[in-house]
């Protein structure tokens, strides 16, 4: 069998072989088409005063308002209002952690025309402080924006986590990396508050 | 007998190989930080700094005067004082991380609540100038009995010296509870003995 191939001329050979690379490449392609076409499974929802484990977190989503008021240290412009979203917080890490910040995300509708988030710890006022092992903490998110962006009804907040991995490809230290969206949060804004 | 040999070698050979990857320690721990033991009021000896614990107190509450106002920091868990003086070895430095190490392995740094409280900062030390300094951790109350103090110049050391000082002397009960206080004042100053 491999007689014939020896003997063919070079040129043959080199058709043969760049052949398999391509029908190789043909294959993956395919391969990775049919991966990406597989039905991604469903992300859950939570409700508020559920808990969830989504990495480094523990999140429990208590409730969200609307306020032109002061709030948490954070003064609305004229034509701004602030949303605010309070949740539950517990670091289920070994280590003080302060990287929450991303783990709540606006729906791109209104997160496009909403200010960066401040966070505060409810109890205090204290802005983005380091959350310890094991303590649960109220922390409210607040984002500031144009009155006229406030939707009405339901806001889905999606909750962002990341794995653990004991150890990472550069340094072989243990780290968070790859983050997913772990959860929806649909809570039912509540009016009244300015 | 020879071909027998070889594969024997081969085989061998194998084995060591796998028992020594398997054995290797990681980066992560070679280069780890190099720890200098010890208890609560003996001093210790780290690279940079010489130091000692002195005192620890637990309470609920936190009190504190900042831009002339008092303030009490409430927390669901505990607030622990460590009360330890300090040294520069042979050039002034500075203290970047303390840690509340529980007995579970649960890392506790020093708190960020309180601040732009001058004194809690980040210490200026100098040589053979000891100095008072206080760092306060908030803790679960079930990481007290068996807990470490860690204290480094940098926030990760590596290659460099961690103090680790076994909290063994504070209030207790007969059943090895902590006494906590109701409130601790950050204003009063540090009891300082002997001079």
């Amino acid at each position: 069998m491999w007689s014939y191939v020896r003997n063919l001329p070079s040129k043959a050979r080199a058709w043969i072989t760049a052949g398999l690379g391509t029908f190789a490449a043909l294959a993956v392609a395919v391969a990775l088409g049919v991966f990406e076409a597989q039905p991604q499974a469903a992300v859950s929802q939570i409700l508020p005063g559920q808990s969830l484990d989504a990495g480094k977190w523990r999140i429990k989503p208590l409730k969200v308002w609307v306020t032109d008021q002061k709030i948490h240290g954070l003064t609305p412009k004229a034509d701004q209002k602030a949303l605010v979203l309070e949740v539950e917080l517990m670091n289920r890490t070994t280590r003080s952690d302060k990287s929450y910040y991303s783990t709540v995300h606006l729906p791109p509708g209104i997160g496009a025309k909403a200010e960066k988030p401040m966070i505060y710890l409810v109890r205090d006022d204290a802005l983005m402080p380091a959350l310890q092992p094991g303590l649960p903490e109220k922390m409210a998110y607040v984002w500031l924006m144009p009155a006229t962006a406030i939707p009405e009804g339901r806001i889905d907040f999606s909750i962002e986590a990341e794995k653990f991995k004991q150890r990472d490809n550069l340094y072989g230290m243990p780290g968070w990396f790859n983050a997913y969206t772990a959860a929806k949060a649909s809570l039912a804004l509540a009016g009244g508050q300015g | 007998m020879r071909p027998l040999g070889n594969i024997l070698v081969v085989c061998l050979a194998v084995i060591v190989l796998y028992a020594m990857q398997q054995t290797k320690p990681h980066y992560e721990d070679l280069t780890g930080p190099i720890p200098a033991y010890g208890k609560m009021h003996e001093t210790v000896h780290t690279r940079l700094v010489d130091l000692r614990l002195d005192q620890v107190d637990f309470s609920r509450e936190l009190a504190f005067t900042q831009y002339g106002q008092r303030k009490t920091l409430t927390t669901s868990g505990l607030w622990a004082v460590a009360t330890t003086e300090l040294a520069a070895t042979t050039a002034s430095t500075t203290v970047a991380a303390a840690t509340w190490v529980g007995p579970t392995g649960l890392h506790y740094e020093k708190t960020d609540r309180i601040g732009t409280l001058s004194s809690q900062m980040p210490p200026m030390l100098d040589p053979g100038m000891p100095r008072k300094v206080r760092f306060v951790f908030e803790i679960l109350p079930d990481q007290v009995n068996g807990a470490t103090f860690t204290l480094s110049s940098r926030m990760a050391p590596r290659l460099d010296s961690e103090a680790r000082i076994a909290i063994d002397d504070f209030r207790k009960f007969n059943d090895g509870q902590p006494l906590i206080a109701d409130s601790y004042d950050l204003a009063k100053p540090v009891p300082v003995s002997g001079n």
